[in-house]
């Protein structure tokens, strides 16, 4: 008995090995990874088309219509996230391990954030600079969509933990996730709008912190109890 | 206390016990909406401020209170079927849903036509409560759509619980954050409902609407959860006993 | 008649008591229409079973 328990590596290395296998598979179909991106872009670039060039209107509409498009761009990966594993049978492995399935729900966020939020990150600053964003504010952006990103793969992770198996479950994914997504973003666009007419961004940026930080804590575990539901 | 509480879980009691209470929750629901309705109409003093378009609220506060109630009775009910397995829990969760929707959409309409001669508008963004309501509606549409989608009925029950917690933690925070969004809108200056002085007669019209609304509310949640039992309960014997007394004999 | 207009409020008054009253009475049918609907299912099955039997 003891020497079974032995064998069991530790929290940290149950984490990380997941991480690491998320990646790895993510590395082989770079599609994953870059088709989000591309949606951001193209949703971005459609409301000036939509709207008009006008340099005052992108200036007003610009951290409104950036997080949208983030937000959508989260969703759009979000419905993946657990159904490779659920179709090639390794969701039932992972539940049966031995490590706490939170940790592991935990770890699928992760690596999700990793290979679709931090790259929208990156990118968000090109964008923004074709919505004539100042330099100051675009680091506002940046930081709200950090948290805002992270909150978001950890909600999408319950919904799509939900939804995993079932038909049609994308459209589902994105009718229970989006509600729940509303404060993220609520503060995220409100802040950077605040930030580009200089005024305190500290309160929305404290918000998403703080909501980052409740997800982080909350979310794996809904997420552990809707797989071990959908998975029976 | 416990067995009290255990017989009343039992199907069968239930389906007995809701068919007695039901009417006693109808007959008290409509004395208290009828005096409400009256009194509200005709005998309550127009508001100064807002005149007789002010008797719309009679309607539309009872329609959000119960919007709200409904949503709590949901999560808590899943709650309870999730921990401890009543599967009288789950349906009364499942039976929940659909209501809340109906009220929440009536305070969203009476609220909108409310706000038409207040606003000059029939939708106003820049009001918290509206958009909450909204974001409420959304809630339930996404809970009946993941039961909806689920075949299998206990996982239906189980998963949809999880969905119900989880909006139950979100609803404060997406109502702190309507508050917050709204607070910087330089939006027109909203009429506060009520008003800080309210006068008796305006008061107690209100109060006997908010009574008959959460009679009627428990009159219609038990009705639901009676078809919700029988269907659940389709292959037992006390449901073949009752729906085909003939057979009793043979 | 002028009870019954409301000052200028007349039409919103009347409408969203008007609505509110739909929205019970469709709520109360449909309870009863899905009670009976699930028990008029439930009989036709067992009265297929029974003549299966």
């Amino acid at each position: 008995m003891n020497s079974d328990e032995a064998k069991i590596p530790g929290l940290w290395h149950g984490l990380r090995s997941i991480v690491r296998r998320d990646l790895l598979l993510a590395w082989k179909r770079p599609g994953d990874m870059l088709n989000p991106l591309f949606f951001f872009a193209m949703v971005s670039a459609l409301f000036p088309l939509a709207v008009g060039p006008s340099a005052e209107q992108l200036a007003i509409s610009g951290p409104g219509v950036l997080w949208v498009a983030a937000l959508l761009a989260a969703l759009l990966s979000l419905n993946s996230l657990f159904l490779n594993d659920y179709e090639d049978g390794s969701l039932d492995q992972i539940i049966l391990s031995p490590q706490p399935l939170p940790l592991l729900a935990l770890g699928k966020s992760v690596s999700h954030w990793l290979v679709s939020g931090l790259p929208l990150v990156i990118v968000s600053p090109l964008v923004a600079m074709t919505f004539r964003m100042p330099v100051e504010t675009v680091g506002v952006l940046m930081v709200t969509l950090v948290f805002g990103t992270i909150s978001l793969s950890l909600l999408g992770s319950i919904g799509a933990a939900l939804t995993v198996g079932l038909n049609r479950g994308n459209a589902l994914l994105s009718l229970l996730i989006l509600p729940l997504a509303m404060p993220v973003l609520i503060f995220g666009a409100r802040t950077v709008s605040l930030a580009a007419a200089d005024d305190a961004v500290a309160a929305g940026i404290y918000f998403l912190a703080a909501y980052c930080m409740l997800a982080i804590t909350f979310a794996p575990f809904a997420a552990a109890a809707a797989l071990k539901i959908s998975n029976e | 206390m416990w067995k009290f509480l255990h017989k009343l879980a039992s199907p069968p009691h239930f389906y007995d016990l809701s068919a007695k209470i039901i009417p006693w929750f109808s007959v008290g629901a409509l004395a208290f909406i009828a005096y409400g309705t009256i009194a509200g109409l005709f005998f309550a003093p127009a508001d100064y401020q807002q005149g007789d378009a002010f008797r719309i609220i009679y309607v539309h506060v009872p329609a959000a209170y119960l919007s709200m109630l409904a949503y709590t009775a949901m999560a808590v009910s899943a709650g309870i079927g999730l921990i401890w397995r009543m599967k009288l829990a789950h349906a009364v969760a499942a039976a929940a849903a659909p209501l809340g929707a109906w009220f929440t959409f009536l305070a969203l309409a009476t609220g909108s036509i409310w706000g038409r001669p207040m606003w000059g508008t029939w939708w106003e963004w820049g009001d918290p409560r509206l958009t909450s309501e909204l974001i409420m509606l959304f809630l339930y549409f996404g809970y009946m759509a993941l039961r909806g989608a689920i075949d299998d009925t206990a996982k239906a029950d189980r998963a949809s619980a999880v969905l119900a917690l989880v909006g139950a933690v979100n609803i404060p925070i997406i109502h702190f954050s309507v508050e917050w969004w709204s607070s910087l809108h330089q939006g027109p200056t909203l009429v506060r409902e009520g008003g800080p002085a309210i006068v008796p007669a305006m008061m107690y019209p209100l109060l006997a609407m908010i009574i008959g609304f959460s009679l009627l509310f428990a009159a219609l949640l038990l009705a639901r959860v009676r078809s919700e039992v029988l269907y659940r309960e389709r292959r037992t014997h006390w449901v073949r006993k009752l729906l085909m007394p003939s057979e009793e004999s043979t | 008649m002028e009870l019954f207009a409301m000052g200028e409020y007349g039409p919103f008054v009347w409408s969203s008591y008007f609505l509110t009253l739909v929205v019970v009475i469709v709520s109360a049918v449909q309870a009863r229409q899905r009670h009976r609907q699930i028990a008029n299912g439930i009989r036709q099955r067992l009265k297929a079973e029974e003549t299966n039997e």
